[in-house]
């Protein structure tokens, strides 16, 4: 285990992480803690949320930056290019980061951080959670961005291939750069029920925010014809949002108040108690990169009804999933099918195959060859970077370059006011899962 | 009934829409997938009855940046003799084709300024309780299952200034 390859110091930057509650934000905390138990050392990097501010340590000694900056717009700061530079640069050199990570294409702490990195000749890595499109005016902004940002990067990482081949796409990277690295559930604490449930009522869950990109449209049209074709069918739907008002309005309409229960929004970690309280999971999705939710429903045990988009074809086997067009006579006649193979489901088997399948410990391994690999590229001066910015366009490329010179400028300028060998590093305090055991010891002693 | 296998002949908006070099890489590599593509979406439908009015917003969009442009720049650079003898009589005054532009340029950079100073009052004083704690900070809850063969990952939860200090310091 301590011969097995060089431990790298790495630095997660993200605009999400929590207190909010996301697919990022669960992905960058169950890697982390992962990286943390392979001996690597992990520093997170966020705005500030509200009160949350300054530094804190997490659990297993994960250290998180909450640095003070306004939130600008859905959880983003403002995009400055340049002003987070000096809190960027002073949290490397204490941290001695050796690899910086930032997540989410739609982070512009991220952007900004993975600039600044590569300024300072330190490697980065990206990994990419959404797809996006082509065609649409905040599409097309956002594609120029990550554009930008991949154009100087060590290596980046998708969570699907869909989500791969839509990046190198959007952005122009080379696809030998990409990696596939799934997300994962922790089957741990996804488990099936102890006692299997019968099958004479049938019981359908939804656990999504009730947005119009989760598909809460479709279910509107799906449920009542369900509910009529089906008469033991039962639905529970879990999650908040926009869109709830109009579920609400389909049970008056159709007089289902008894057959459908709204939940509300649900912790997630009561998310277990009420995926085991159903049979089939339906997914309603109109683009996903990835879907956790299905992962952690087929952790418990439960067969999942899904549209087919984005990269959920990837995710599941084709005897756990039942696909179906993003239409309600498909997603219908998918309930349909799912009806009839669950007598065949057995919901500990299923867990015991996605344990195997998608697992955190995977996901931090194939995460440590992307850092070696992102180790071994040559490191590069600011003259052999600026041509990589010129092929990004005819306009776009001489801007790029203008604003990397800029930073560079602003680098050696902040050298010269606050060299770096005065910054003072931080001590480390070891892997923290030794002491928490000891810890434990002593309170049985006790 | 067997479910129909999804569609293995690729999408052509992927061909169509993004002309990179890439393109081409992609192309060559998709015979060797081993993974089920993704299917046209509802949307692709409406592909087949004329353009897409995005791609006409795009067309008319750029088309209009690039006269307004001349426009504007014939308007800035011209003497206004040379205008005068045109016959253009009648234009906004020059003095806007520099103060637009100048107004545009100080509200970048106050906002970024602004900006930095909100950022600046909304950092806590290093004697704020809010650096340490607040109210989403969450007790560590012991697991009792730590002889289980599955363990889970545990939940987020804030590990106390004091351990941190006697972790990192010692007895320093």
């Amino acid at each position: 285990m301590d011969g097995q390859g060089t431990k790298h110091r790495i630095l997660m930057v993200s605009d999400f992480f929590f207190p909010n509650f996301g697919g990022v934000e669960s992905h960058i905390y169950y890697l982390s803690q992962c990286l943390l138990k392979l001996g690597h050392k992990v520093v997170v990097m966020t705005h500030a949320y509200g009160n949350r501010s300054g530094v804190r340590y997490v659990t297993n000694g994960l250290k998180v930056y909450y640095v003070p900056w306004r939130p600008f717009l859905m959880q983003n700061t403002l995009p400055t290019l340049s002003l987070t530079f000096p809190i960027v640069r002073t949290i490397i050199i204490r941290e001695k980061i050796s690899v910086v990570h930032g997540h989410q294409a739609f982070s512009t702490l991220c952007h900004e951080a993975l600039m600044h990195a590569r300024t300072m000749g330190y490697k980065v890595v990206f990994t990419d959670h959404s797809l996006y499109g082509f065609a649409d005016a905040g599409s097309i902004h956002m594609n120029k961005v990550l554009q930008f940002t991949l154009a100087d990067i060590d290596q980046a990482i998708c969570v699907s291939h869909t989500s791969k081949e839509n990046t190198v796409l959007r952005s122009g990277i080379s696809p030998e750069k990409v990696f596939m690295v799934p997300n994962a559930v922790d089957t741990a604490m996804f488990t099936p029920s102890p006692k299997r449930l019968n099958c004479d009522e049938i019981v359908i869950v939804v656990v999504s925010r009730l947005v119009y990109r989760k598909g809460a449209d479709l279910l509107v049209e799906v449920i009542p014809e369900v509910c009529r074709l089906f008469p033991k069918v039962h639905f529970i739907v879990g999650g908040d949002g926009p869109k709830r008002v109009r579920l609400e309005e389909m049970r008056e309409k159709f007089s289902l108040q008894d057959r459908v229960e709204m939940l509300g929004a649900v912790p997630h970690a009561q998310v277990r108690s009420v995926l085991i309280s159903g049979h089939i999971f339906l997914n309603s999705s109109l683009t996903e990169a990835f879907c956790i939710a299905i992962l952690e429903a087929a952790s418990c045990g439960l067969l999942t009804v899904s549209t087919r988009v984005g990269g959920v074809p990837e995710v599941l086997p084709d005897d756990m999933i039942v696909l179906a067009e993003p239409a309600p006579g498909d997603m219908v006649r998918a309930v349909k099918k799912a009806i009839d193979m669950l007598p065949g489901i057995d919901p500990q088997i299923m867990h015991l195959r996605m344990k195997e399948l998608y697992s955190w410990d995977d996901v931090a391994k194939r995460t440590e060859i992307v850092y070696d690999r992102a180790m071994e590229s040559p490191t590069t001066n600011l003259l052999d970077r600026l041509p990589r910015y010129l092929t990004c366009g005819s306009w776009a490329g001489k801007l790029f370059c203008l604003v990397m010179i800029i930073n560079y400028l602003l680098w050696r300028l902040l050298e010269f006011l606050q060299p770096a060998v005065g910054i003072e590093e931080v001590p480390d305090i070891g892997p923290l899962h030794a002491h928490l055991g000891s810890r434990n010891d002593e309170a049985q002693e006790k | 009934m067997e479910w129909p296998p999804p569609s293995t002949s690729p999408s052509p908006s992927l061909v169509v829409r993004s002309p990179r070099q890439t393109v081409s890489l992609i192309r060559n590599r998709r015979p060797h997938r081993d993974w089920a593509p993704s299917s046209r979406s509802p949307s692709f439908a409406a592909r087949d009855h004329g353009p897409k009015p995005s791609e006409v917003y795009g067309f008319v969009g750029s088309i209009t940046t690039v006269i307004a442009t001349a426009v504007y720049l014939a308007w800035a650079y011209t003497p206004e003799p040379v205008l005068q003898s045109l016959g253009i009589t009648y234009y906004p005054s020059k003095y806007w084709a520099l103060a637009v532009p100048s107004f545009v340029v100080v509200t970048v950079v106050l906002s970024m300024g602004i900006y930095m100073g909100l950022n600046f009052a909304a950092t806590p004083p290093p004697t704020s309780f809010s650096t340490i704690f607040d109210e989403k900070s969450r007790e560590h809850t012991a697991f009792s299952s730590a002889t289980e063969d599955e363990r889970p990952i545990e939940p987020i939860s804030d590990i106390g200034i004091d351990r941190i200090n006697s972790l990192m310091f010692g007895d320093r």
